[in-house]
């Protein structure tokens, strides 16, 4: 079977090894060093709920040796001790608890102001389960799988094979999903057989039993991901079977964290499941029937069981040799590397035995967490998970009437064990007595224990601690009560790689109009505005501009938003949506429009185009083209509107023609329709442009003379080349997101967004005159009356200056803000910085010139100038 | 101990839990659509209102703990709106009315 | 290590009593600190704090623990840089270590649009005394190597936003620092009492109506209840313009240090950081609808996990442990309600949204003068509860959306 690296010594692999049970056989006592005190801690558990096994396996820290099986050539690592998990110097942290008394850090490092900061630095240094690989490739990506069922069973104990085979059987589609494999942590007993019998039963009953599976928690819908296997399925069950089982309690007492004190069935699974023995001599602790069992177990592989301890009902049966202490209870472990003997309370007094392992077998806490976090989903739980300690044929019974959608009875286990002191908390370092410091200090709920002393919020998020946090609560605070309120329960179940969480997660969705490819060809530097992929720069953006303003350029406006409005009511919903007339708007004219919202506040603007019969054609934002249609919907919904809304956007391709020299080409390239060259502002046509049909739009964002054609996107491609190749003498060429952003400023035209505040209204961004407030209903008419009774307090202004202008700086006057710059540009034109803003009132009047970081500039009307050539 | 949770009689009400009931395309998970708010009144958003209930209108929300009616557009789906009822503190829709 | 050895008590139960000067409703970290100051720099001590869970239960022991200044409006700026200057203090203020830790903040732009936000925010922030500066993909790489420029190979890194001030506090160290402060100097806190309701007489915020029907009266009341506000204040016929959404994070195994600092996405809307004990902490952006529900759901779990892989491939590895949700009272502007409300004796500090826990000191600082003396600090003057229906609102989203 080969051999695993051990820090640096080869341990033999036999098979059926998880990596914990080749390290115990090789010798290996101290699996790692606790947290806080570098404790030394060995095997406990052996199912995954405590946190004494974890190790860095091949570089991946925090992984649980008994739950992975073993292979060859894997390189385990311990975690904790310096200069090594055996020999660890900052072990004398243990002989110093008073100077790391519970809530150490809030006590400490107040003073001087840097302390905390260099504590911070060692702390953080030393912490954790080990140290996660930065560097090497990355996981490769895990798939996702959807998955319904009828009945999912997580845990494939007896319970939960016994509800899936139930279920099964009564024709339901069955998942049963199973941390490790079905019967693989238990010895050679009455469970394993009848484990063995159920899993037959369930799989000729059609049940899907799937091993190496962990349930991440229960979420609304419900939705159970389940990640192993190396994929991720998201689960939709109809209803659920929680059957995790119990895990026995543990017992705080003084060494109870030494190397060589076993949870039973801990003890009995290295026994008779690996063949190892957990101990030469053992002590057993009782309070189980299970714990006759352990012993048996444990006498088996060649352990000495030299005495049980326990209630005297139970110590009737123990076979010869085994001293039968009645009534005797573990106060103490001592040992210095591992257990060298057991301190007992006997009636008869104290006693103590030598020995090397202590097995403890006092109860069970139930392994619930799922179910506590499943709210009010269709879950329920069967076996020891809602009745710890429960009988075989109570477990199988338990598990069929959860198949059959019974509900089990509530079972209390009692309150969990807690001695004068001993570790609660293993992950953690939790003593009992640090709880009574903390309680004493004035923290009474379990939460904020919890918080304070940090129990149960290590990597086993209270598996076996949590009802001993409760347990110390409620005997403080009702010490008659007998369940106890636990914290509360959070996904995930168990630790989960982000690799596998992050499964199926889409990329983020990423647009392109019909000329991508035509932008790369042209070398354009292409980046994302929203969701859309679109050209910033084909080459030097200032020839761009000079190419607008002189010849002739061309913008791919396929990403603008294109909605046609149609229907009995579609000029009901325009008027309403719209803050301007249109109810006087002739097919073939246009109009720029503000929708507002209910507030009054500009959401979006773009072009209102009457259509013959009574429809519409509207433009919107690029960005804002989703959160549009959704508007023009909500209003006609909530209006009782009959009309029709189709959003066009996404298979209309866009281009837009301008310059001084766009006439010229259009009206070289019009093959039908009017003369696009002379189309006189708020006007559209249909026209036929180098074979491709188009709706042409006159607009005037980028001033001078500017056409949109619209057209579908498939002839987007045929329709650009065209107009390159007729407009190639006149200089035709593309432009890009920044010369755009120079030329509307140069008109002084707004960007929603960038140089608009949420609140702004008409009024605010100086179009007023784009509001008929005569009208007599419209979507933001009622605030806009409220809001202009007001005196005008913030407007948007245009600012010219000399120097350069830094957008996002601060206006200044005298030392005070009273405004923002928000777009600025060196406009060739116009020999001088320009740019917008929001400016405030100062004593009911706006200031003329303001200080833009530094430079002075003077408040000017917008547009900046008129710019030439339409 | 254990999660007191409701019995299976009632699991076919809880199968629509986050999912919405769209009118068009029958129950959907609610990730395919886009929260509208709460149903703000009067309905319609452009019905004229004073200043004082135009203030309300505009940005005060019940915001109950509670029963809401609200808003939602089924944007994967359909593209149309429904008004339903929703508790926010269990996070159920509990109707369509 | 000075007073290590010391017995302390940092709270003591009280008897309730049926009146004092100050009820402050909410025991998290807002109502703690406007507790505190009341006691420490106005001498009022008749204070009650009425808190219905445990302290900090709330969004205060459910954030993502960042304090910071980079703000986009010249109204939040100056307030959260002077929070910032009591965070950096306040350990020794409160005699309690809130392990407050400057380590920086990183904001990654993915898009020229995020970029220019960014480089806005930079400007404004120096403008105030801020310090904020713009990085290129090299020298981000330089800052933190661990940051994949390639986004993923799916969205490559143009720059980024870089806060040095950007700094961590424990929250709930905070939550218990104030306590334990206040609680020395005479301030009465009560868990696990739930106020039901307001006592409004005579036009007038008397006091509150505690579970059981009892009245404990006060000449003033403050609202420091976060996504529970509006449910209280509709018990006096108060309508607020608040609404009550999620906002979730969670925590890997910890691990050796590895990370310093806030690394972010503000395209990505995906923030990660390191704390003291090791776990990666990785939170995300509000989500759009209201709930009261504090139940996690795996579509943040998933998505979340992926972009955090997105910027830090590392994280692939990581092994989530814990996962929460908590409620955010937002508001239409994002930006905090700080004042007294339209009701005699009603004060309110709501709207915390994102930005509670890091405006906490200087919240409970300055609405501490207000209800001492009267008089509005100017420094919270434009965050009145009256300034939507003035049509003065302090829009700052793009800062306040996530972290």
């Amino acid at each position: 079977m080969g051999h695993l690296d051990v820090d640096g010594r080869p341990v033999e692999v036999r098979p059926g090894d998880t990596i914990a049970s080749a390290m115990f056989r090789a010798g290996v006592r101290t699996f790692t060093r606790s947290l806080k005190y570098h404790r030394r801690r060995g095997l406990y558990c052996l199912s995954g709920d405590c946190p004494n096994c974890l190790v860095t396996v091949d570089g991946v820290p925090g992984v649980r040796a008994c739950e992975t099986p073993a292979a060859d050539g894997q390189r385990v690592r311990r975690k904790g001790g310096w200069p090594s998990v055996e020999r660890d110097v900052l072990a004398v942290a243990d002989h110093l608890h008073a100077l790391l008394p519970v809530g150490f850090y809030s006590k400490t490092f107040i003073r001087p102001r840097w302390a905390w900061s260099l504590a911070e630095r060692a702390i953080r240094s030393v912490t954790g389960v080990g140290r996660l690989p930065t560097t090497g490739p990355a996981p490769e990506a895990v798939p996702l799988r959807h998955r319904r069922v009828d009945v999912l069973v997580i845990g494939g104990g007896v319970a939960g094979l016994a509800a899936a085979a139930q279920a099964g059987a009564s024709g339901a589609r069955v998942l049963l999903v199973e941390e490790g494999r079905v019967g693989g942590r238990l010895a050679p007993g009455p469970v394993r057989d009848r484990v063995a019998t159920l899993a037959d039963e369930a799989r000729r009953a059609g049940v899907e039993v799937a091993e190496g599976r962990t349930a991440v928690g229960i979420y609304e819908g419900p939705l159970v991901p389940v990640v192993g296997g190396d994929e991720t399925l998201r689960v939709e069950p109809n209803r659920i079977v929680v059957a995790t089982g119990a895990v026995e309690e543990h017992a705080v007492f003084v060494g109870n964290d030494l190397p060589g004190v076993w949870l039973g069935r801990g003890a009995a699974r290295l026994a008779g499941v690996h063949g190892v023995r957990p101990a030469e001599r053992a002590v057993v602790w009782a309070r189980t029937a299970e714990a006759l069992e352990h012993v048996r177990a444990l006498r088996e592989i060649g352990t000495e069981v030299v005495a049980v301890c326990g209630p005297a009902g139970l110590l009737t049966q123990l076979p010869d040799g085994v001293e039968p202490i009645v009534d005797g209870e573990v106060v103490r472990a001592v040992g210095r590397r591992a257990v060298e003997a057991v301190e007992l309370r006997t009636p008869e007094g104290r006693r103590r035995i030598a020995c090397d392992g202590l097995v403890v077998s006092l109860g069970r806490s139930p392994r619930d967490g799922l179910l506590r976090m499943a709210g009010d989903e269709p879950a329920v739980g069967a076996g020891e998970v809602v009745a710890p300690g429960c009988s075989l044929d109570e477990a199988e019974a338990s598990g069929r009437r959860a198949a059959a959608g019974g509900r089990p009875e509530a079972t209390s286990c009692g309150r969990a064990r807690l001695g004068s002191d001993g570790i609660v908390c293993l992950c953690e370092d939790v003593g009992a007595a640090d709880l009574d410091v903390a309680w004493a200090e004035g923290w009474r709920s379990v939460e904020i224990l919890k918080r304070y002393t940090t129990a149960t919020m290590g990597p086993c998020q209270g598996a076996l601690c949590a009802p001993a946090l409760a347990a110390f609560v409620e005997g403080r605070r009702r010490p008659t009560a007998a369940a106890a309120e636990r914290p509360t329960a959070r996904p995930p179940a168990r630790p989960v790689p982000l690799a596998a969480l992050a499964a199926g997660v889409d990329e983020l969705p990423e647009r392109r109009t019909g000329l991508h490819d035509r932008h790369l060809a042209l070398g354009a530097r292409l980046g994302r505005s929203g969701a859309w992929l679109r050209p910033f720069r084909y080459g030097d953006p200032d020839e761009e501009v000079r190419a607008v303003r002189e010849a002739v350029g061309l913008l791919d406006v396929g990403t603008l938003g294109r909605f046609l409005i149609a229907g009995p009511h579609a000029g009901a919903l325009v008027d309403r949506v719209l803050c301007c007339r249109t109810d006087d708007l002739a097919p073939g004219r246009s109009r720029y429009a503000l929708a507002l919202d209910p507030g009054g506040y500009v959401r979006d603007d773009g072009l209102l185009c009457a259509l013959e019969d009574g429809r519409f054609l509207l433009t919107s934002t690029s960005g804002g083209a989703d959160a549009m249609e959704a508007w023009l919907r909500d209003v006609a919904d909530r209006g009782g509107l009959r009309v029709h809304v189709v959003n066009q956007t996404s298979w209309l391709g866009g281009v837009l023609v301008a310059g001084p020299q766009a006439p010229t080409l259009l009206a070289r390239v019009v093959e039908r329709g009017p003369d696009l060259g002379s189309l006189p502002p708020g006007a559209h046509a249909e026209a036929v442009v180098a074979g491709v049909a188009c709706r042409a739009l006159r607009t005037g964002f980028v001033g001078g003379y500017a056409v949109e054609l619209h057209h579908r996107r498939a002839a987007s491609v045929a329709l650009w080349d065209a107009l390159l190749v007729a407009g190639r003498d006149l200089g035709a060429r593309a432009f890009g997101l920044d010369a755009l952003d120079v030329l509307r400023l140069e008109r002084g035209h707004p960007y929603l967004g960038q140089d608009t505040l949420p609140d702004d209204d008409p009024r605010k961004l100086g179009l007023g005159w784009a509001v008929a407030l005569d009208k007599p209903a419209f979507v933001g008419r009622s605030a806009l009356v409220r809001l202009w009774a007001r005196p005008l307090e913030r407007r948007l202004v245009g600012v010219r200056a000399d120097g350069p202008l830094a957008r996002g700086a601060p206006f200044e006057l005298d030392g005070a803000v009273v405004g923002r710059l928000t777009s600025a540009a060196r406009s060739r034109r116009l020999g001088a910085w320009i740019g917008l803003g929001w400016l405030r009132a100062v004593d009911g009047a706006f200031p003329e010139r303001v200080r833009v970081a530094g430079v002075s500039a003077a408040v000017v009307p917008i547009p900046f100038e008129e710019a030439g050539g339409g | 101990m254990w999660h007191a949770g409701p019995s299976f009689q009632a699991e076919v009400e809880r199968a629509v839990a986050l999912k919405i009931d769209c009118p068009h395309c029958g129950p959907r998970p609610f990730t395919e659509f886009d929260y509208g708010g709460e149903l703000v009144l009067p309905e319609d958003p452009a019905a004229t209102l004073g200043a004082e209930e135009d203030l309300r209108r505009v940005f005060v929300r019940a915001n109950v703990a509670g029963v809401q009616r609200e808003r939602w557009f089924h944007a994967a789906g359909c593209r149309r709106w429904l008004t339903l009822e929703r508790d926010t503190v269990r996070n159920r829709v509990v109707g369509a009315p | 290590m000075s007073g290590l050895l010391r017995r302390r008590t940092f709270l003591r139960p009280r008897e309730l009593r049926g009146g004092y000067d100050v009820v402050i409703v909410g025991g998290g970290v807002n109502g703690l600190s406007l507790a505190y100051n009341l006691a420490a720099h106005h001498g009022i001590r008749d204070v009650a704090v009425l808190e219905r869970a445990y302290l900090g239960a709330g969004a205060s022991g459910r954030n993502t623990q960042v304090v910071r200044a980079n703000y986009n409006t010249p109204e939040t700026v100056p307030l959260y840089a002077r929070s910032l200057e009591l965070w950096r203090t306040l350990s020794q203020e409160l005699d309690f270590n809130v392990q407050f830790s400057t380590q920086g903040e990183l904001d990654l732009c993915h898009t020229a649009d995020a970029l220019e936000v960014e480089r806005d925010k930079a400007l404004l922030n120096r403008a105030f005394g801020v310090a904020t500066e713009i990085l290129t993909v090299e020298e981000v790489v330089r800052l933190q190597p661990l940051v994949d420029p390639s986004g993923g190979g799916e969205l490559p890194v143009l720059g980024a936003s870089y806060h040095p001030p950007g700094s961590f506090a424990r929250h709930d160290s905070v939550v218990w620092g104030y306590a334990s402060a206040a609680t020395r100097l005479g301030v009465a806190i009560h868990e696990e009492l739930r106020v039901v309701g307001l006592d409004v007489r005579d036009g007038r915020c008397r006091g509150v109506v505690v579970e059981g029907g009892r009245t404990v009266e006060a000449d003033a009341v403050v609202l420091a209840v976060a996504g529970w506000t509006s449910e209280l204040a509709s018990t006096a016929g108060l309508a607020l313009p608040i609404t009550t959404h999620p906002l979730q994070a969670f925590v890997t195994e910890p691990y050796a240090h590895v990370l310093d600092g806030l690394v972010s996405s503000m395209d990505l809307y995906v923030y990660v950081s390191q704390t003291a004990r090791g776990e990666l902490l990785v939170g995300a952006e509000i989500l759009p609808y209201t709930t009261y529900s504090t139940r996690s759901t795996f579509g943040f779990l998933a998505e979340a996990s992926r972009r955090a892989i997105q910027i830090l491939p590392f994280m692939a590895r990581a092994r989530a442990m814990r996962q929460w949700a908590g409620l955010c009272d937002m508001t239409p502007d994002s930006s905090p309600i700080l004042g007294a409300s339209e009701l005699d004796g009603l004060y309110l500090m709501a709207g915390m949204g994102t930005w509670g826990f890091k405006g906490a000191p200087i919240f409970g600082r300055s609405m501490a003068e207000l209800v001492a003396t009267g008089r509005t600090p100017a420094l919270i003057a434009p965050f009145a509860p009256g300034r939507f229906a003035a049509d003065r609102m302090v829009p700052d989203a793009a800062s306040a959306g996530t972290h």
